[in-house]
This record gives structure tokens, sequence and C-alpha cells, in this order.
């Protein structure tokens, strides 16, 4: 048995050293490639499980060690790992489902020319993940939150010679980028705070922790403080989560490859967010404001994102819009006050998601379009596939027994309890929900087969399409996610985040019921407008008005944001570009770099090269040092 | 009798000198030619190594010899491992330069070995006799090695001149020395503080004219203003390891007797000698910075970059305080792997092209990416850019200096970061964006089209562990500062 102190740091650098060993070693050897990246997330999914195991045997929770990393008198960050139940439970997903999308990119990405860069990423951005999940401070939190930015702008943009991929890595980075100046200022707020009391500051989880709602109850610290504190850093979930108004980054990350859609763009790193605010929750637990907004928030989004999806005829685009939705959830439940109803649906979303997002990869794999309107008649021509995706729909639709079905149900239980606004919001996004997965296998599996009138997607490396079902190495992560898709509501998830002492919102039977009649009524009406035989056109673009053009056109949200960034472009920055160039480069740097190189030229004339001259010099240079010496001493 | 144990504090130094016998006695019974010289090289690196393992786990082991003045503490510690640190560099260097040296192969690096003989002692040193003999073991074996290429002019000149301006500084150090031992009557530090602390201030004429002397003769070995106009002429005519040697080793010498002589006899006169060396880091800085902008010939760049590091280093003596000490041998550490990593690419291209120009560098990164991504990086921590060592340690330095109050020197200190970039820039432009010169490659046969310098793997091995070190000291200071903190605290003053 390895040292458990070891443990974190396997299960942190095993996919690091993948990638640089990729990079190294075998950037022409595909083979090698797939195998060393496979093998670090084993190496860190055991590592994982070893750690899980370990701490239900001996306890000893939570764990932390810290080593100095940067240290000046003032300042000291550590580089450290918390290892609680929260973060066994994100390890566990992340390794977890993160090695079934590995095992899945192998079969997915063969004979693409860039295999081994791809798997260099992905196992760069596992590091990047795991290193958020277990950083038990402020600031390695934020470094590992860029370099998470930085995989996913490289695995969105993988394909990078389709200017629609080069653009979207772009939009992605750029658009967190603004959140995560929120993020940062909250960062440095917040450890300002800390240090309110006269102590020395810290950036440190557990530490602040311990002091902040002290500092609370004592009255050294205002409520208001901790209310902008917690809605700055607030601002960097609204980036990594894609909340509104930024989630506009989300469904066009979808021009990367499929599974990693799947890991990043829903399973993993987009929960990042939700993680941070359950990670930090006693940032915002102690001050109702603070919540209020989270969770309006929350709702907000995935009402929006929810409305968005029913006009979507990509897949993809239909599978990120529903994530944006349920990553509204999640942010709902936190905002109401419980990070483990928001982390157990973030499980759960993990598992039927990444399932969703694979099927559906295997689909485009094998039929080489996007467009659900050229799908159709899956469950004769792939019928695992079909079956597994039908299985990751109910999951998601939350009907019973499905997973989605316990997570959402404490998330509807929750707002029920607190607020009869968000309560109805909820359900009303639950409806919706099961609306447009049910519009979706109407029309992509179920329905009659499809003509593909001009194949698209992803056409790199795919030039023979395989007939029928996707190979095993595929089929088989599909298999196993659908497993734990259906099952995850008995697996105690709730339980193991609580330590064993019951459900944060036990079973509530009137919200259950009207939750799971909402969702089949959602699933009845997508029946009887798309179950229809013969459908080639979608019923809902003849509604009546403007509606569907404004949903279709998302909000004009997009356009809004090119708008404001226009105006800066056309008028202001002209302004400042002429007093860049005339003002600041012209006269202030040519002229400095001028007076500099003058001043060097005159200083070379000093080196004559000859030794007399050297000598005489330090002769008058020791007299001058002397007479400095005798007259100030 | 020597209390026991007391032989083990001069581990290193016994080792040293062993090992130095050892290649003279291989060197006389092997048969002379480059291949010895390499063989040599490898021994001293292994025999370099392994002291340092062997001080690593000296560590604590501390005490003082031959009536205080042998002091193996903190400090002594520190500098000995930065010493063999440098000494492994350069010895690899030089196996590599062996086919440049017409004669000699063996001797070279036996004086080598015997400078780091010399280097060790200094850092133990609390006795101005112990300091005046281990300097001049070092720079003894410096003047011979610096004229070693006795068929190129360039050298012999650079030998000549390093010789007189040496022994110029030699006597001002032994004048100075004979006024601090009648005016104290001591050549030990420790007594000579204890002297000096009864004393009424102010200090005497006849001290401070020594302790002027002194600090003018350390001033030429750390290339300050105003003794610093040998440094490129030398930079650049030495082999290119003398060079290497030069500004890994012999600069922390002169900083290694410098801060020892603060924290000790100097003491007394501390807050004058900070204001001298702040007035000094500003000239220094000013004058490396500059000088290096209209330079074409790479070795003598790094000579006036050498002077600009000796500007920023002086500015963590100006600020004498737990920071500024600290700071100041932080900056030591990262300069000696950034140096390293430069000095390597220059004899492995030199090696080739028997070029030291820049010009020689157009599209070095098409022909070895090893080489250029090593230069790039070394030069980016040179200049300061993070996350790498270099920027790291000058940032510590400012901040210790902006702790002192000196806020005109950290300005000065922080413009010429900008400076520095600038000439570090216009090597990466060379070797990054123009296309290689039609080759005139030594060696790369015309199939390969000039495909560029093969590496061996010790080579690579050696610049990934420049890289490496390059990497860490930026990206993960936390230990060594906590390190260079302990350093101070088992240190005797």
């Amino acid at each position: 048995m390895v040292d458990p102190r070891l443990l974190p740091w396997i299960v942190l650098f095993a996919p690091f050293l993948a990638s640089v060993l990729i990079c190294l070693f075998s950037m022409k050897s595909p083979r090698l490639a797939s195998g060393l990246a496979v093998a670090g997330i084993l190496v860190s999914l055991a590592g994982s499980a070893a750690l899980f195991l370990h701490h239900s045997a001996h306890g000893g929770l939570p764990a932390e060690r810290s080593f100095p990393w940067i240290e000046i008198a003032g300042l000291s960050v550590d580089f450290g790992f918390l290892i609680d139940r929260l973060s066994l439970l994100m390890l566990l997903v992340v390794t977890g489902v993160g090695s079934c999308i590995f095992f899945y990119s192998v079969g997915y990405m063969k004979g693409d020319s860039s295999f081994p860069r791809y798997f260099a990423s992905l196992s760069f951005f596992a590091f990047s993940m795991l290193g958020i999940v277990l950083a038990n401070n402020f600031v390695m939190l934020f470094v590992f939150w860029e370099l998470v930015a930085v995989s996913s702008y490289l695995l969105i943009g993988f394909w990078f010679e389709k200017p629609s991929a080069a653009d979207a890595g772009n939009k992605a980075f750029i658009v967190n980028r603004v959140a995560d100046f929120g993020f940062v200022l909250g960062i440095f707020y917040v450890w300002t705070l800390s240090g309110a009391d006269g102590g020395a500051r810290s950036f440190g989880f557990t530490h602040l922790e311990s002091i902040l709602p002290e500092f609370l109850a004592k009255g050294i610290l205002a409520p208001t403080a901790l209310v902008i504190a917690s809605l700055l850093v607030f601002c960097g979930v609204i980036g990594k989560s894609a909340q509104f108004p930024l989630y506009i980054w989300l469904p066009d990350a979808m021009e990367g490859p499929t599974p990693v859609s799947a890991l990043i763009h829903a399973a993993t790193m987009v929960a990042a967010g939700v993680y941070l605010m359950s990670r930090c929750f006693f940032l915002v637990s102690g001050v109702p404001q603070a919540l209020g907004w989270i969770a309006a928030t929350g709702a907000l989004t995935a009402l929006l994102a929810a409305i968005l999806a029913v006009a979507q005829n990509d897949i993809k685009k239909i599978l990120a819009y529903s994530t944006i939705s349920q990553l509204g959830y999640m942010v709902l439940a936190l905002g109401l006050g419980s990070s483990t109803v928001a982390m157990y649906h973030l499980t759960t979303h993990a598992f039927f998601k990444a399932l969703l997002f694979l099927g559906a990869g295997a689909v485009i794999h094998r039929l080489g379009t996007q467009d659900i309107w050229e799908m159709g008649a899956l469950l004769k021509r792939m019928p695992v596939t079909a079956v597994t995706f039908l299985v990751g729909t109910l999951a998601l639709c939350g009907l019973p027994p499905f997973s989605g079905f316990f997570s959402k149900d404490e998330i509807l239980t929750l707002a029920h309890e607190h607020n009869r606004t968000l309560y109805v919001t909820a359900l009303f996004t639950a409806f919706l929900t099961a609306f447009y997965m049910g519009r979706a296998s109407w029309i992509a599996v179920l329905g009659p087969e499809r003509k593909i009138k001009h194949a698209h997607g992803p056409s790199h490396g795919h030039g023979d399409r395989p007939r029928g079902e996707a190979p095993l190495v595929m089929l088989a992560p599909l298999v196993l996610l659908a497993c734990l898709a259906a099952a995850g509501g008995f697996i105690g998830i709730p339980e193991f985040i609580l330590g064993g002492h019951g459900h944060a919102a036990p079973l509530n039977l009137p919200v259950a019921v009207t939750s799971t009649v909402a969702a089949l009524l959602g699933i009845a009406a997508a029946t009887a407008l798309f179950g229809k035989k013969g459908l080639s056109a979608d019923p809902l673009a003849r509604a009546p008005g403007k509606a569907y053009a404004f949903i279709v056109n998302k909000y004009y949200l997009d356009d809004l944001f090119s708008a404001i960034a226009g105006f800066f472009q056309n008028a202001l920055a002209k302004i400042l570009f002429w007093f860049d160039w005339n003002i600041l480069i012209q006269k202030g740097v040519n002229g400095a770099a001028g007076a500099t190189s003058r001043a060097a030229s005159l200083m070379r004339r000093a080196q004559t090269g000859r030794v007399q001259d050297y000598a005489t010099t330090f002769g008058f240079g020791f007299v001058v040092l002397a007479y400095f010496m005798l007259s100030k001493g | 009798m020597w209390p026991s144990g007391v032989l083990s504090l001069f581990g290193t130094e016994i080792g040293l000198v062993f090992l130095s016998l050892g290649c003279l006695v291989l060197d006389i019974f092997l048969p002379s030619d480059k291949k010895k010289g390499k063989l040599l090289a490898s021994v001293g690196m292994a025999g370099v190594a392994a002291l340092f393992v062997h001080l690593c786990c000296q560590w604590g082991h501390f005490g003082s010899a031959f009536g205080g003045s042998f002091s193996q503490d903190g400090l002594a510690f520190f500098f000995k491992l930065l010493f063999l640190l440098a000494g492994f560099f350069t010895l690899f260097m030089a196996g590599e330069y062996q086919h440049h040296l017409e004669r000699g192969h063996g001797e070279f690096i036996l004086l080598i070995l015997l400078g780091l003989t010399g280097l060790s002692f200094l850092a133990s040193a609390a006795d101005f006799l112990l300091l005046f003999v281990s300097i001049e073991t070092l720079t003894i074996s410096l003047y011979i090695m610096t004229a070693y290429l006795r068929g190129r002019k360039t050298s012999v000149e650079a030998g000549l001149k390093y010789l007189i301006l040496g022994a110029l500084s030699t006597a001002l150090f032994l004048y100075g020395l004979s006024f601090i031992y009648g005016s104290t009557g001591s050549t030990s530090y420790a007594e000579i503080s204890r002297k000096l602390a009864g004393q009424a201030l102010p200090l005497s004429p006849p001290f401070l004219f020594g302790v002027a002397l002194v600090v003018s003769s350390l001033g030429f070995k750390i290339a300050s203003v105003p003794f610093q106009l040998w440094t490129p002429d030398i930079y650049e005519g030495a082999p290119t390891p003398v060079t290497a040697y030069l500004a890994m080793a012999s600069k922390a010498a002169g900083f290694a007797a410098l801060t020892r002589l603060m924290l000790t006899a100097f003491g007394p006169a501390q807050e004058l000698l900070a204001l001298l060396f702040a007035i000094l880091a500003a000239l220094t800085l000013l004058y490396g910075n500059l000088g290096a902008i209209p330079q074409t010939n790479i070795k003598r760049l790094l000579g006036y970059s050498s002077i600009g590091h000796a500007g920023y280093l002086l500015v963590g003596l100006a600020a004498f305080s737990h920071a500024g000490k600290e700071a100041l041998l932080f900056y030591l550490l990262s300069y000696l792997f950034s140096t390293a990593g430069a000095f390597l690419v220059i004899v492995a291209v030199s090696s080739r092209l028997e070029t030291d120009e820049i010009s020689g560098y157009a599209g070095l990164s098409q022909k070895s990416p090893l080489l250029a991504a090593g230069m790039l990086l070394a030069l980016l921590s040179l200049a300061g850019v993070p996350p790498l060592g270099g920027f790291f340690a000058k940032f510590y330095l400012l901040w210790a200096g902006m702790r002192a109050g000196l806020l005109w020197l950290v300005v000065i200190g922080a413009l010429n970061v900008i400076t520095s970039l600038y000439y570090s820039l216009k090597i990466v432009k060379v070797m990054y964006l123009d296309p290689p010169t039609p080759p005139s490659f030594d060696g790369a046969s015309p199939s390969s089209g000039g495909a560029g310098p093969e590496l061996t793997v010790n080579q690579k091995a050696i610049q990934y562990l420049t890289i490496a070190g390059i990497l860490v000291l930026g990206i993960w200071q936390g230990p060594f500062v906590r390190f260079v903190e302990q350093v101070f605290v088992l240190t005797v003053h």
C-alpha cells in the first residue's frame, strides 16, 4: 500500500507526466500517445479510489497538507492539498468519467492526424482539473483554474484549421477572462478581509472558513463586505459554469471534438464553478443577500437555456444548452443554501450528460452529421448507442428511478421550501427539459431514417465511415455510464457528502409527484408534436409571431455583446490608438529608445581596450571611494 | 589536539584537494589528447557531484577551526554548494571544449579544480589572511586559464589584461589589509569587530581607508563600477568555459567575501558601506545594461550583462536587511542556473560554428530547438521575465530595496529590466525569426542540409538540468527562500 500522503501527488501528477511524455517522445506515435494518456488517467483513478478507500476505512477527514510555494514576508502562498468529502467525490467524478472518456477518445479520434496532440492536451486538462479539486487555497486554485481555461482553449480549437473552431476557442477564452477579472478581485478582497482583525492574511480555505464567520459574528466585518467578496468570486463561476449572461461561449465550444465536449464542457470543467462555490461556501452561507443573487442567476440561466434548447437542430447544441440549464439548477441549489444538493446534481449530471454527449458522438462519428433532421432510425442502426442515449435522456428529464430524478427533486424540494417564484421557474424548466429532450429523441433516435443533405461535422480523418455500431472501445464507456446514469440515485452520494447523516432535503412526496408529472407532460407534448410519422420540418418554426426568431437568434445576446465590443473598437479604440501611436509610441517609446541608444554608444567609447586606461580608471575609482569613505565616515 | 570532528568540517576542501591530486596523477599517466581531457572532466564532475551530496549531508554540522579563521556555518555552506554547482557546470563545458585546446588538455581541468578549492576555502574564510590566500588560489588559476588559447591573440591579450589589473587589485587588497591590521591589531573578523565595538564612533580614518581599499579590490572581482572595465574584454577573449567560470563562480566569490565582511569585520561601517553600495549599484546597473545594447558578440554582451547583474546584487548589499541578504543569495542561485544555461548553448554552438557573433545564431531554433529554447529561457530569466527564476530573484531583491527605503534605486533597477529585455530579445529575434545563414557548419554534412548541431545525451541532460533549475526557482520558490533564511540563522555574526 502506498503511503496515503503520497496519493494526492500521484493523482495530480500522473496525467501531467503523461502529457509531458507525450510531448517529448510520442508526437509521432499515436499508439504510444493514447497508451500513455489512458495509463495516466487510470493511475489517477486508482489513486483517487485508494484515497477514498483509505479514508473510508480510517477516517481522518478532512486531511490537509501544504508546502511552502511563494514566500515573501507578508505574503505566503502554499501548494497544498485539501482532502475532504467534497474533493474526494469530485476526484472520483473527474477521474471516473475522465477514464471513460479517455477510452472512448481512442476510438473516436482514431486516424486523426493530430492524435498525439489531442491526448497530450486532454491529459493536461485532467491535470489542471485535478489541481482545482485538490487545491487548499485560492491562489493555487486560481492557477489551475487558468490552466483549465488554457487546455479548454486548446481543445475547443483542436481543429484550428476550421475558422469557426479557432473563433470558438477565442470566444471561450475571452469570455472567461472577463469573468476571471472579477474572480481575481474577489480573491484579493477575501485575502484583505482575512486580515481584518490585524492578524496574518491568508488564502487557505480551512483558515478562512474558521475565521470569517467569527469576524462576522464579532462585528469586525460588515456583512456587506462579505456580500461584495462572494459576488466577485461568483463572477468566476458565471464565466466557468456558463451562467447568464456569460453562457454564450459554451454552445460555440461545441466546435471541439465530441469527447472533449463530454468531458470538459459537460461533466467536469464547467462544473468547476459549482465546485468552487461549494469549496468556499462559507463565504455565502451566512449572507442571505448574496445567496439571493446566486439563486436568481441560477434559476434565470436554467430557464433561458432550456428555452433556447427547444429551437436547436444541432444535437450538440441541444446538449450544450441543456448543460447550461442544468448548471443553472446547480447554481440555484447553491443559492438555496445547500452545496450538498448542488454537488449531488453535479455528480449525476456528470454521468448522464457525459453519456448523452458520448452517445451523440457515436452517432456523429457514424453518420458524419450533427443535424438531428438528418438522423433517425437509430434503434435499428445502432441499437446499443440508441438505448444508452435514451437512458441518458430519461435521467436528464428526471424520471424515476433514474439518477437525475433524485438530484433534481432535492433541488425542487429546496426551492419549494424557500421561494415560490424560484420553484415555479424550476418546475417549468423541468417541463421544458423533458420537452426538448423528447423532441431530440423522437427526431434523432426514434423517428424514421432521414437523408443526409450534406456531410458536415468533424470530417477530419474519417474518410470512410464505419457501418453499423460503434467499436467496442466506444461502446463500453457508453454502457458503463448508462449504468451509472440509471442507478446513480441509489449509491448514496448525498449521504457520503454529509458523512452519513441523511439527506439535505428529504423526499417531499407532492414535489416529487409534481416534478414527475411536469416531466411526463413535457415528453407527452414532444410526442404529440414530433412523434408523427413523415415529419420533415420543425413544426415549431411555424409558430406565430417573432418568438421563434427571437429564440433562434439566442435572444440577440451575442449581437448585443458584439455591438458593445464594436462600439469600443470603433469609437473609443480609435481615439486611444491615435493617442497611443502619436504620443506614446512616436514621442515616448521611440524617443526613450533613441536616448538610450545614444547613451549606449557614449558608454562604448569609454571602453578603449587599452589596459593603461583601465588601470587609470581603477586608480581614480579607488581615490573617489576612499574620499567618500573618509569624508562621510 | 583538535577536538574530534573538526577534520570533518573540511570535508569539501579535503575532497577537492584529493580530487585535484588524482587528476594530476591521471594526467601524467595518460597520453595527452582531447580524449584525456574529456575523461578527466568526467572524473572531476563525478567527484564534484559526490562532494555536493556529501556536503548536503553535512547541513547543521557546523563549527570553526584554525583559531576562528576558518568558519563552517550557514553562509559557508550555501556558497560551497553554489561553487560546487558552478564547478560542475564549468567542468562539463571544459569537457565539451577540449577540441579547441592545442595542448594541456588535462591541466585545464586541473586548474578548474584548483580554483574550486580556493573558492571553497574562500566561502569559509573568517580571517583576512585566509581570504587573501583563497582569493589568490582562485585568481592565479583564472589568469592561466584566461590565456589558455595561446594561438589566439584575443585570449592572450585578455589573459595579460586580467593579470595586470588583477595584480593591481591584489596590491590594493594587501595595502588595505595593512591599514586595517594597523588600526585594529588583528586580521581575524571576529577579533576586529569585537575591538571596534568597544570603541566610540566615528571610526578611525586609517580603518576606513583600509575598508575602501579592500572594497575596491573586491569591487574588481564582482565587476562593479568603477572597477568593471576589464569585464567585456576578458569575457570575450577567454575560452568560453573560463568566461562561464568568471561569471558563475568568481562573481559569487566577491559577494561571498563582501557578505561575510558586512556581517562581521565591516559591521561597524555597515551604514556607510550601504550608502556606498547603493550609489555603486545605480552606476553599475546603468553601465552594464546600456553598454550591452550595441554589442554584436554574445560573450561580450554577456560580459556587460554580468556587470548589470552585479548592479542588482549590490542592491542586496545596499539594503542589508534580512530580506536583502536573503534576496542576494537567492539571486546568485538563479543567476548561476541562467548563466550556466546560456554558456552551455554558447559552448555547443561555438564548437560547430567557430563564432561567438550573435549573427551566427540566426535560425538556431530550426537547427536545434533545444539549444534555442535553452538560450531563450536563460536570457529571459536573466532579464527577469516571469515565471522564471530570474524574475522572482529580481522581484525579491527590489522588494527588499523598497523596504529599505531605496525607492530611487528600485526605480533604476526596474527601468534596467526594460533595457536588459531589449538586448535579450534582440538575440531571441535572431534565433527565432531570422532565416538560418547558409551554413558554414563544420561537421554538418551537406546531406543533413544544415540540420544543425546534433547534441549528445549528456549535453541534452545538462541543458535540461539548467532549464529545470530556472523553472523550479521561478515556480516553486518557497523551499529555497526558507533555505536562505536558515542560512543566515545558522551564520555566526
